[in-house]
């Protein structure tokens, strides 16, 4: 390759790996959290929950990350729609995402000088 | 009509065309929605191997079901297991070697073991990359479903005998850092030999005083 990207060190339980598909993969997580979606559940959900609105293309570009990585798993699909599962791994990384967020929105808050 | 479609990669419009399809009919085409795609079509030539399903860690061994050689394992060794698998898969290896096991348990962090390991200060990211450094990388990433080392596979023996030597009836995941330090070879070992941490009589009896006496942080064994 003409570009010889570093490797970074970074424990697999960060999301940052994906680049521009970490947030997006990090909100996918979060709608599996409580079971099984497809692909329009998930972007619903995401809406309601956070106000973003994917696009489909950016979903199925975080879908397949997350699979690749072995943090979600496909079912069998239901008229041709395909819910995805998070895997166990999947659970705990997304545990230590969230937590690693909760210790940076406490940090932010403290310096802001709001109670958490 | 789904001409569209056309624009992807053959092996991603096999994966993932029909629920794609699905999806923009459910959802409409909007000028943003136009966008996406033509930005995702660019990704999935840019990435070819993300539709090769066969490259994602498929076996997760905390997902299987009970019975067999890992029968005996806590859910939480098992997670360790998984977590050493991915880490496998992410450095590149062409197996799953003690190294892996090692960064799993100190990944997956509530275990007893993670709980002996950071006592001695030893640190995942530090230790991640200790390991890094040092294991040999091949070009792609394993494109087939990687198994355990030999030496892996050993240390695997060996925790479980740890298990049976205790007389526990599970094998968790301070068995498992047991075996590994119990099978003296390997990168894993060197690295915590190196730490001061390799000798077994003083392990096992840390480990029975952190079982009977509880660690400050220590999580129930699952």
């Amino acid at each position: 390759m003409w570009l010889e990207v570093p490797r970074v060190v970074e424990p697999l339980s960060s999301l940052r790996q994906l680049g521009r598909f970490s947030e997006p993969g990090l909100l996918v997580m979060i709608s599996l959290a409580d079971g099984p979606k497809h692909g329009y559940a998930m972007l619903e959900d995401i809406e309601a929950l956070a106000g973003v609105r994917l696009g489909p293309g950016t979903l199925y570009g975080a879908l397949a990350r997350l699979e690749r990585l072995g943090l979600i798993t496909p079912l069998a699909p239901v008229e041709r729609r395909r819910p995805y599962q998070l895997t166990q791994v999947g659970a705990h990384v997304l545990q230590s995402e969230l937590a690693t967020w909760q210790n940076l929105a406490a940090t932010g808050l403290r310096r802001l000088q709001v109670p958490a | 009509m789904n001409w569209w479609l056309w624009l992807y990669p053959t092996r991603w419009r096999r994966r993932y065309g029909e629920e794609f399809a699905a999806l923009i009919r459910d959802r409409g085409w909007s000028i943003v929605t136009v966008f996406d795609v033509l930005r995702s079509v660019v990704d999935a030539w840019l990435h070819p191997d993300l539709a090769d399903t066969s490259a994602a860690p498929q076996p997760a061994i905390a997902s299987r079901p009970r019975g067999g050689r890992f029968d005996k394992f806590t859910q939480r060794s098992r997670t360790v297991l998984d977590l050493a698998h991915r880490e496998a898969i992410q450095l590149r290896s062409q197996h799953i070697g003690p190294e892996h096991l090692l960064l799993g348990l100190l990944e997956e962090g509530n275990g007893v073991a993670a709980h002996v390991l950071m006592q001695h200060g030893i640190a995942l990211a530090e230790f991640r990359a200790a390991i890094l450094s040092r294991v040999e990388q091949s070009g792609d990433a394993a494109a087939e479903p990687i198994g355990l080392s030999p030496l892996a596979k050993r240390a695997i023996e060996l925790s479980v005998g740890e298990a049976n030597r205790l007389s526990h009836h599970y094998v968790g995941t301070e068995h498992l850092l047991l075996g590994l330090v119990a099978q003296a070879e390997g990168i894993a070992a060197e690295e915590l030999r190196r730490r001061n941490f390799g000798d077994l009589p003083t392990l096992r009896r840390e480990i029975l005083h952190v079982l009977t006496q509880g660690g400050p942080h220590l999580r129930p064994p699952i």
